[in-house]
């Protein structure tokens, strides 16, 4: 109950906050303006309107994260609410579970939103609304709330600065984690191999959230793929949460 | 009054900045336009392109098959040769494999304006490779090898395998049998572009085709009534 009453308090503190707006009418404007692109677009004018809204969903997804999750803990810290929340029947992984259900329940619902602008878009473009396309955007959502995980773990030890800079960092990685693999293969020596290998499976692989390529073109998804994805997705976030909760517990607040 | 005063100088203020905005946009104007030909000339290779893009390719595909166009453009309004258009298409069909169109275009571009049938075939052939169940690729393979290398064997070959493929139309079963038949090189080619100018839905394709019916018809042996009489 604490974290469903943590959440809505994160949720109503979000959507009082103008850069939601604003990233959620830039979002449509791009969204609106793939429409506008498509003629100039030689033999590509359905593909462009698909390609441009399946990226601007996730992109905006790990934009909005980094601007509102990275503020949440400090503010909380800064106007003193935190100590006044903390005296109460709450305890630290309440807070910490609670502020993360709130942070990704936000994003994912602008998702959804700009999710609707951009069928509506592709409907309008006559493009074909496959399962593919709902399957992405779905993943993308996942795939949020993994990058949202992280960024709750570093929220919970270091500053909103340092947090957003060790999301994004993270978050690129995650879609290079691949190659680590085939570094690791190509290291003669032990000591880098076993270091790129530890790399490739502490760093979300979040190159499996996306199936856009497959959603453009109608190419078919291995069975069982979305489940394992998902699977995946919510172990490693809740693995992160865990430690996060961890963390804020050991942590003295002032 | 002192109010007053301080309006009129911000405005004065305002309208200056706005000139000196515009005239210095104005001026370095001719330095930011350059010839595609530089533009192109350092272009990065597809799996560097593909790590760069982090996992948002086809959205990095597009951008640069915008470019490949308005290069092919600068090359209709004779700016330049089309001496990087084979690495834009390489580039596109790397990061989107998938994306059939340039493989298409590319490769009637390559052999028609640039005169290279070879790298033509290597970009159908790699869009066969990434597209198997594609019937358009073996068509415009087979169209190649018949309007520019003559080998009817070969089109006739390619044809009847894209007539097999899922979703191929009624023509590509046509094309095989006029070549089986062996019709008038120059009038059978005129008869194809026609064809492609008839069914194809993309407007650039169509004006392509037109491009090459006139050409066609230019030589001496084009003539559209006999072509049809014979096929």
């Amino acid at each position: 109950m604490p974290i469903y009453t943590l959440a809505k308090y994160t949720i109503k503190g979000y959507i009082k906050e103008r850069i939601l707006l604003v990233v959620l009418i830039f979002g449509f404007v791009l969204m609106a303006a793939s429409y506008v692109l498509s003629p100039l677009a030689v033999g590509a004018q359905r593909k462009i309107v698909v390609d441009i809204g399946l990226a601007a969903i996730p992109l905006f997804g790990v934009l909005l994260i980094v601007l509102l999750g990275a503020g949440s803990f400090y503010q909380e810290k800064e106007h003193g609410i935190l100590n006044g929340l903390l005296v109460k029947p709450i305890t630290r992984a309440d807070f910490v579970l609670g502020k993360y259900a709130g942070t990704v329940l936000t994003v994912a619902l602008v998702m959804v939103l700009m999710a609707g602008v951009h069928l509506f878009v592709m409907w309008l473009g006559g493009a074909s609304l496959t399962a593919n396309v709902f399957w992405a955007i779905y993943l993308s959502v996942v795939e949020i709330a993994v990058v949202a995980a992280v960024l709750t773990f570093f929220s919970s030890f270091t500053s909103p600065v340092l947090a957003s800079f060790f999301t994004i960092c993270t978050a690129v990685s995650g879609h290079l984690s691949n190659d680590l693999l085939d570094f690791a293969d190509r290291f003669s020596q032990a000591v880098p191999r076993f270091f790129a290998k530890t790399a490739y499976y502490v760093l979300p692989n979040l190159g499996l959230f996306n199936v856009r390529q497959e959603a453009v073109h109608d190419l078919p998804l291995p069975e069982g793929f979305v489940g394992a994805v998902t699977a995946y997705g919510l172990f490693y976030a809740a693995v992160l949460l865990f430690l996060a909760a961890l963390i804020f517990r050991a942590k003295e607040i002032h | 009054m002192a109010e007053k005063r301080r309006i009129v100088v911000a405005a004065v203020a305002f309208v200056l900045a706005v000139s000196g905005a515009v005239a210095s946009t104005v001026h370095v104007r001719p330095y930011t336009v350059r010839p595609y030909l530089h533009c192109n000339l350092y272009l990065p290779s597809g799996k560097f392109m593909q790590e760069l893009s982090l996992d948002y390719e086809q959205i990095v595909a597009d951008v640069i098959w915008f470019q490949a166009v308005q290069y092919y453009g600068g090359y209709r309004k004779e700016e330049h040769d089309l001496a990087y258009f084979e690495g834009l298409i390489d580039l596109v069909t790397d990061l989107d494999p998938h994306f059939i169109f340039p493989y298409i275009f590319g490769g009637v571009v390559l052999s028609q304006d640039m005169a290279s049938f070879d790298a033509a075939m290597r970009v159908l052939r790699k869009g066969m490779h990434h597209n198997p169940t594609s019937w358009e690729l073996p068509f415009e393979i087979g169209f190649l090898n018949f309007i520019d290398a003559s080998n009817h064997d070969m089109a006739a070959r390619y044809f009847d395998l894209a007539s097999r493929l899922p979703g191929a139309p009624e023509r590509t079963r046509r094309f095989a049998a006029f070549i089986y038949s062996k019709a008038g090189h120059n009038e059978l080619s005129i008869r194809m572009w026609e064809e492609i100018k008839e069914t194809s839905e993309e407007p650039y394709m169509r004006e392509l085709a037109e491009r090459y019916l006139t050409k066609l018809r230019a030589q001496p042996s084009g003539g559209q009534e006999h072509a049809n009489d014979r096929i």
